[in-house]
């Protein structure tokens, strides 16, 4: 809670700062400019007028009144808070990333206006503190699922990813380090590639239907091969789509492990055999060329049907799973 | 010799490029006789067929090596001895194997030394065909990583020029094959020659022609060739139908050992050397050796060197079969410019009788280059009088075998003997046109190309898999010494031929490196870091931020994060090409050569981080015009913040004259699109010239700029050329470059040469922490948002350049006003904090959405992504344009201005005087690729009025020669400019008008002596005037000849000093010397009596 002494500095400020308005903004823009940010130094003094140049007839002005606020900490946080309804989207920007930084737990009504903004940028600064939230609590899920319905993609993207569910940290079997083992890979049994169901995304919501789950029906899905891009396949898309095949496995080998490898997967993917989530590879378009294994020993059924379901990202150009897809036993 | 002795002014007609056509043959020699006896029979003899009459498919030497005829090959009677073998060539009139089969036996696979000799006669249309085989036993003559593709030997003849061949030999060593070559030589049809191969078993093999040794190949390393399985073909190869021998041979015979081979005469040949040199060469000489071919001993000889009727007379000490005399013949060079002749005689007596010889030599003295000449590169081979015509100064030439040199593993000759002597021909007639020659070495891709070394230096992958795409690993210490060898051993092969003064060096090697996982690159790393690499290091591109998780919410990463000290270094030094190319220019420059530049493209193929090229001279960059053709500058300010990390490294820049056709023109099924004429005529094409408008837009976007050159790619898009998938779709481009050459380049080139960029105080900077982090950056693409930046600023008539993170941090921002910061995604904390103190002082920060959130902008300016329609996209630009300039306006004062966006200003300064280029890109649709809606590509003329922020001044348009009207307006002085489509100028502005043009000279001046003429430009208050003022001076004798001298000049405060060194053999008389300063383009005239000493 503001002092009376705190309190009286501020209203003789605004007194002042409009006076020196009424003065400076005779002059140009620039010398307003040059004006504000000699009040560099003077710490909670240079409020009033700071606070006075945020409403300055000149955008930059008022950002840079805005920026010096920032700078200044709580002392600041009071005309910031006005600035948030200021006309310049900067300004406000710069106001919401100040607050930010000193509202703790209360910062989720701030996001929550923020979100509702007509400018991007802001949203976007909003979304992408939602995302950095631990613990992510209902409310800041609730806000995020908003953000997920977001008109622009680069919002929608931030809020999606935040919301992903699923994440299994992987390491090959060949590359664990307390293994002090040689491996060596004792039979390969490549997927087929053709006979693949596949179907875009552009929601983003399949998880949210469990397209991974092995009982899902798929037939109407269109039927597409493995070993090329769908863009060789006719789809001009980027985005999210989904793989989903059936295979049978013989009876178990002698093994210590399994993986499945990809030889590439244009660019980012998550799989699930037989409804169990085994990994991802998720390093952005880096990744596009990558091959990539993950351990599904424990998720395979030996002598019989499994199912393999692949969500597969693709931000630029090709995309899809273009290159074999393989069981290796190793041993 | 004395000097002023030394040479004659008689013009003589061209020689061979090997050693002349001796004196009579008085020596009879084996080969020139009938093979009988032992030459037939001998124990040596592994094989001879004489295809005579009854026993035509007889191997005459009694082993048994039977032909058989294959296609329409047949036996005849007009063969140099009788009966001979006529093949033919394959075509598809002719698609059969041709020529005579002999099968595979173990003598014909000779285990040491071994000859192959042969009578041709070429028909007429062998000139119609490339590669003629004369005997093949290995059916791949060209490198392949094949088990049965590097046994035994191949002789072919490979065309040079019209009726012009080199003899070939490519012998198979059972893991690769190695290629001797002869000299070039005169091939016309219907004669007879004798051809021969001589191997020694141990690296070495000679051509001889005639009897007359006309190239020698050594391949240091190698022994005996291995034995193959392939069956013998004579006058064709063995497994292709596409070789066939165009003509006739007789007697070819195939021997065990070295057979000795003489014309019969005396030889007089010249070393390899130039023959060439440029007025003022010091130590400019020829090396004659006159040698005893005849087989026998030679005695009482003598050489009598002939210059202007003066001969001097040298005896030759006696000269055993083979051995030779070695002349150092000294060239005076301060003689006239000019072709004159050595005459050189040989005489003397073997067995009795006198035995003459004689040559002339060709000598040519070129004039000496002026000062501050801007080159125009040719990036490709043309051929000389186009080359001329357009105006270029180099093109690209090939001049050293890597094998070679790799096998040598240490500098040595560039090639054999007679790739040298063809070679150094090549760069003799360059210099004798004016032109010059930029040696393109790529040892690295070459390693790459050899199946045997790419196993052991590809790059490989984290788990040690090579990559797919060829690139080496450059950090192997055998790999940079080989890079030192190539540049040293064409240095010391060509090092004295003065037309060879530029290399380009690995282009477009960058594009295709990759991380690599050598246990060496890990180590090194480790070495410069302290760690190991990270391991969410996975590709050449970085790692980006959404993919991190903990990563900084603000987006400030700190400047020795490992990741983005992971990709500094690699992209510095890690892997390895940008030393690479330092020591092959290292290598070039090690026999001391000053005048030669070497350069490296393309530069910013990379991110944006300092080292790129290496210590190369100069580094540069192709860039596309299409769609805004402005693209071309912002692509050259990358290369200038690229070498602000190399101090003293200079900036050249190519556009490219073709145009990718899908890109621009792609093949459309729509009706309503009406076709172009090329489009009708070449259905097919896949790369297209560049629009003629865009060309002079691209070229004043480089010329405005302080490059020191500028080049162009796509000879077989500007003329009419062979040059497969370039296409020749624009005649009108060829004549606007040649123009723009001879009316900017040629004239004002001298002056642009010595003007600097001002300091400047808009800078753009490109992250690397962004391109690292975020995926961000141009790449040297000039594409995305961050390049169409740079152009929204051009448009808003502000003058950016670029810098990099580093030079932020080595340099500051002092003098910048304005920051702007596309797609700045991440940065430093060192950089950040350097920005804040910028804004903090006054500075102004320019930034889209995706700025770091540890700043704000004071304008925003917002990304926008191009739709492909060139039209919207530029207007969409330019409205962003507009709306900077007017945020922009209340804060900041430009420099220079101009009334539409479509007037691209730029300034440069020399003292006082502004240099204000002005091009004009005003475009629309034009019917050439515009009906496809891509490109803009047809100019329109435009007219306004430009200005430049100056209390007073008067202002030249340096194209035009004339004063241009000025008037105040406020703080800028100002003036009215009209331009046609595409069509550039450049303003000197001066405070006081130019009034006088003065030319100072002795009143005499001596024959063989040097004098100086000094030109000056004052202005009215009677001082030099303090710029950089362009004048054409012509220096004419007394016969009105223009005289070396002559051309254009940068007069650098005014003045220029003019040395004029006269020749001994100039004309005495009234010589006249003119200048015209081309600004307003005053005039002044003098004269100087040249005597006698």
């Amino acid at each position: 809670m503001r002092t009376t002494s705190s309190r009286r500095k501020l209203v003789t400020g605004i007194v002042c700062g409009c006076a020196l308005a009424g003065s400076v903004w005779a002059q140009g823009p620039g010398e307003r400019r040059a004006a504000l940010l000699r009040l560099v130094g003077e710490g909670a003094a240079a409020v009033p007028r700071l606070t006075a140049g945020l409403n300055d007839e000149n955008v930059v002005v008022r950002r840079t009144a805005a920026r010096l606020l920032a700078r200044l900490g709580k002392e600041g946080r009071e005309p910031l808070t006005q600035a948030l309804t200021n006309s310049d989207s900067l300004v406000r920007l710069i106001a919401l990333r100040a607050l930010l930084g000193s509202h703790g737990q209360r910062m989720v009504p701030l996001l929550k206006t923020a979100l509702g903004d007509e400018n991007v940028v802001i949203r976007q600064a909003a979304v992408a503190a939602l995302a950095d939230r631990e613990p992510q609590t209902a409310e800041v899920k609730a806000l995020l699922e908003t953000a997920a319905k977001d008109p622009v993609e680069a919002v929608r993207n931030i809020a999606a990813k935040a919301l992903w569910p699923f994440h299994k940290e992987v390491t090959s079997v060949r590359d664990r380090k307390d293994w002090d083992h040689v491996i060596e890979v004792a039979k390969t049994i490549p997927l087929p590639e053709d006979g693949w169901r596949f179907k875009l995304d552009p929601a983003r919501d399949g998880h949210l239907k469990k397209w991974y789950r092995p009982d899902f029906d798929d037939s109407a899905w269109e039927r597409v091969r493995i070993g090329k891009s769908w863009e060789e396949q006719g789809h001009t898309y980027d985005g999210v789509a989904w793989y989903r095949r059936t295979f049978i496995l013989p009876d178990k080998p002698p093994q210590l492990a399994t993986e499945l490898r990809f030889d590439a997967v244009d660019e980012c993917a998550w799989v699930w055999v037989n409804g169990t989530y085994v990994g991802q590879h998720d390093v952005g378009p880096e990744g596009w060329d990558q091959p990539f294994t993950l351990d599904v020993t424990g998720a395979l059924k030996w002598h019989g049907r499994n199912q393999v379901t692949v969500r597969v990202f693709d931000s630029k150009y090709a995309g899809g799973i273009w290159k074999p897809v393989r069981l290796e036993v190793l041993k | 010799m004395s000097s002023r002795k030394g040479l004659v002014l008689i013009l003589v007609s061209s020689l061979p490029a090997f050693g002349a056509p001796a004196g009579r043959v008085q020596e009879e020699q084996p080969w020139q006789h009938k093979y009988v006896g032992k030459a037939a029979t001998g124990p040596e003899v592994i094989a001879l067929w004489a295809f005579d009459a009854g026993a035509e498919k007889q191997d005459v030497s009694g082993h048994g090596h039977v032909l058989r005829l294959r296609g329409e090959a047949r036996f005849v009677e007009a063969g140099r001895f009788g009966g001979c073998l006529e093949s033919f060539p394959a075509d598809s009139k002719h698609d059969k194997p041709q020529g005579a089969e002999v099968q595979n036996a173990p003598a014909l696979s000779p285990a040491g030394a071994f000859t192959l000799e042969a009578w041709v006669k070429a028909k007429p249309e062998m000139d119609n065909y490339r590669t003629v085989f004369v005997l093949d036993k290995k059916y791949y003559h060209y490198a392949k990583d094949l088990p049965q593709a590097n046994h035994d030997y191949c002789f072919y003849l490979l065309r040079t020029g019209e009726n012009r061949r080199r003899m070939v030999a490519y012998l198979g060593y059972g893991t690769d094959s190695a290629q001797y070559q002869s000299a070039d030589f005169e091939l016309k049809p219907g004669r007879w020659v004798h051809l021969a191969f001589t191997y020694d078993g141990a690296g070495t093999g000679r051509f001889f022609l005639n009897g007359k040794c006309v190239g020698k190949t050594v391949c240091e390393g190698r022994g005996a060739i291995s034995p193959g399985s392939y069956n013998l073909v004579l006058g064709d190869r063995y497994g292709s139908t596409h070789c066939g021998f165009p003509g006739y041979l007789d007697q070819v015979r195939i021997c065990r050992g070295v057979v000795p081979f003489f014309s019969g005469s005396m030889a007089i040949d010249l070393r390899p050397g130039p023959t060439a040199f440029v007025r003022g060469t010091r130590n400019a000489r020829l090396v004659v050796v006159v040698s005893n071919d005849t087989g026998k001993r030679l005695t009482q000889g003598s050489v009598r060197l002939s210059f202007a009727g003066v001969t001097r007379k040298t005896p030759l000490p006696d000269l055993r079969p083979g051995a030779g005399r070695t002349l150092v013949v000294p060239v005076d060079t301060s003689w006239r410019a000019g072709t004159y002749s050595l005459h050189v005689a040989a005489s003397a007596v073997v067995e009795g009788k006198r035995l003459e010889a004689a040559r002339d030599i060709d000598v040519t003295l070129t004039p000496r280059p002026l000062p501050n000449q801007m080159p125009v590169v040719m990036w490709g081979t043309g051929d000389i009088p186009r080359l001329k015509e357009i105006g270029f100064t180099h093109h690209l030439v090939h001049a050293v075998d890597y094998a070679k040199v790799w096998a040598a593993g240490r500098p040595t000759d560039a090639g054999s003997t007679g790739q040298l002597q063809q070679w150094g021909k090549m760069l003799d007639e360059l210099l004798v046109n004016g032109l010059h020659a930029a040696v393109y070495l790529r040892p690295g891709p070459w390693v790459a190309s050899r199946p045997d070394l790419k196993k052991k230096y590809q790059r490989i992958d984290r788990a040690g898999k090579p990559y797919d795409k060829n690139n080496i690993c450059a950090t192997f210490p055998e790999i940079q010494r080989f890079g030192y060898n190539t540049g040293a051993s064409v240095a010391r092969s060509f090092g004295k031929f003065a037309a060879l003064d530029a290399s380009l060096i690995h282009s477009e090697v960058r594009d295709g490196t990759n991380l690599c996982f050598h246990p060496h690159d890990r180590k090194a790393f480790r070495l410069f870091a302290g760690y190991g690499i990270p391991d969410r290091v996975v590709g050449k591109h970085g790692v980006r931020y959404t993919t991190i998780a903990g990563f900084p919410g603000n987006r400030v990463v700190p400047d020795d994060d490992p990741v983005l000290t992971f990709y500094r270094w690699f992209w510095k030094t890690g892997d390895g090409w940008n030393d690479l190319h330092t020591r092959v220019s290292d290598g070039l420059k090690s026999t001391g050569r000053k005048d030669l530049w070497t350069w490296f493209d393309p530069a910013v193929r990379v991110p944006s981080v300092w080292g790129s090229g290496g210590r190369v001279d100069v580094i540069s960059q192709w860039t596309y015009s299409y769609p805004d053709p402005i693209k071309v500058g912002q692509a050259a300010d990358e290369l200038f913040a690229m070498a602000a990390g190399a101090p003293g490294q200079q900036v050249m820049k190519m556009t490219q004259v073709i145009w990718y056709r899908n890109q621009t023109a792609p093949k459309s099924k729509d009706p309503k699109v009406k076709q172009a004429q090329w489009e009708k005529d070449l259905p097919d094409a896949r790369f297209i010239t560049i629009a003629p408008d865009h060309l002079r837009e691209a070229f004043w976007e480089e010329v405005s700029r302080p490059v020191r050159g500028i080049m162009y790619h796509g000879w077989g898009s500007l003329v009419q050329a062979s040059s497969g998938s370039y296409r020749y779709t624009n005649p009108k481009t060829k004549g606007a470059l040649a123009e723009l050459i001879r009316t900017v380049v040629r004239p004002l080139g001298p002056t642009f040469l010595q003007v600097a960029d001002p300091p400047g105080d808009v800078a753009v900077l490109e992250s690397f922490a962004s391109q690292v982090f975020a995926g961000r950056g141009t790449w040297g693409w000039s594409g995305n948002w961050e390049a169409d930046t740079h152009l929204i600023l051009q448009w808003a008539h502000l003058q950016p350049k670029i810098i990099y993170d580093e030079t932020i941090l080595r340099d500051g921002l002092g003098g910048c006003r304005v920051l702007v910061l596309p797609d700045c995604d991440v940065l430093t904390k060192r950089v950040v904090a350097r920005i804040a103190e910028f804004q903090n002082k006054g500075g102004l920060l320019v930034a889209d959405e995706n700025l770091c959130p540890a700043l704000t902008a004071d304008i925003l300016l917002p990304a926008y992504k191009r739709t492909g329609k060139a039209r919207e996209d530029k207007a969409a630009l330019q409205q962003r344009a507009a709306a900077l300039r007017r945020e922009l306006d209340d804060f900041y004062q430009r420099h220079v201005d101009a009334s539409n966006p479509d007037l691209v200003v730029r300034c440069r300064r020399f003292r006082d005087a502004d240099y204000v280029f002005v091009l004009n890109d005003k475009r629309t649709y034009g019917d050439y690729v515009g009906q496809h809606r891509l490109v803009m590509e047809k100019g329109l003329p435009n007219e306004g009025t430009v200005s430049v922020r100056r209390p007073r001044g008067f202002a030249y348009d340096l194209v035009a020669h004339r004063e241009v009207p000025v008037h105040g307006k406020g703080a800028f002085v100002v003036w009215e400019t009209k331009l046609g489509p595409g069509e550039g100028r450049v303003y000197l502005v001066v405070d006081r008008p130019l009034a006088r043009v003065r030319i100072r000279t002795p009143k005499t001046a001596l024959l063989g002596r040097d004098a100086v003429v000094r030109v000056e430009v004052s202005d009215s208050g009677g001082r030099l005037v303090p710029a950089v003022v362009p004048v054409e001076v012509t220096i004419t004798d007394a016969q009105g000849r223009p005289a070396e001298g002559s051309g254009y000049y940068g007069a650098r405060d005014g003045a220029v000093t003019i040395p004029l060194a006269l020749a001994p053999n100039d004309l005495p008389g009234r010589w006249t010397v003119r200048a015209v300063e081309l600004a307003s383009g005053k005039a002044a005239a003098a004269r100087v009596v040249v005597r006698k000493p």
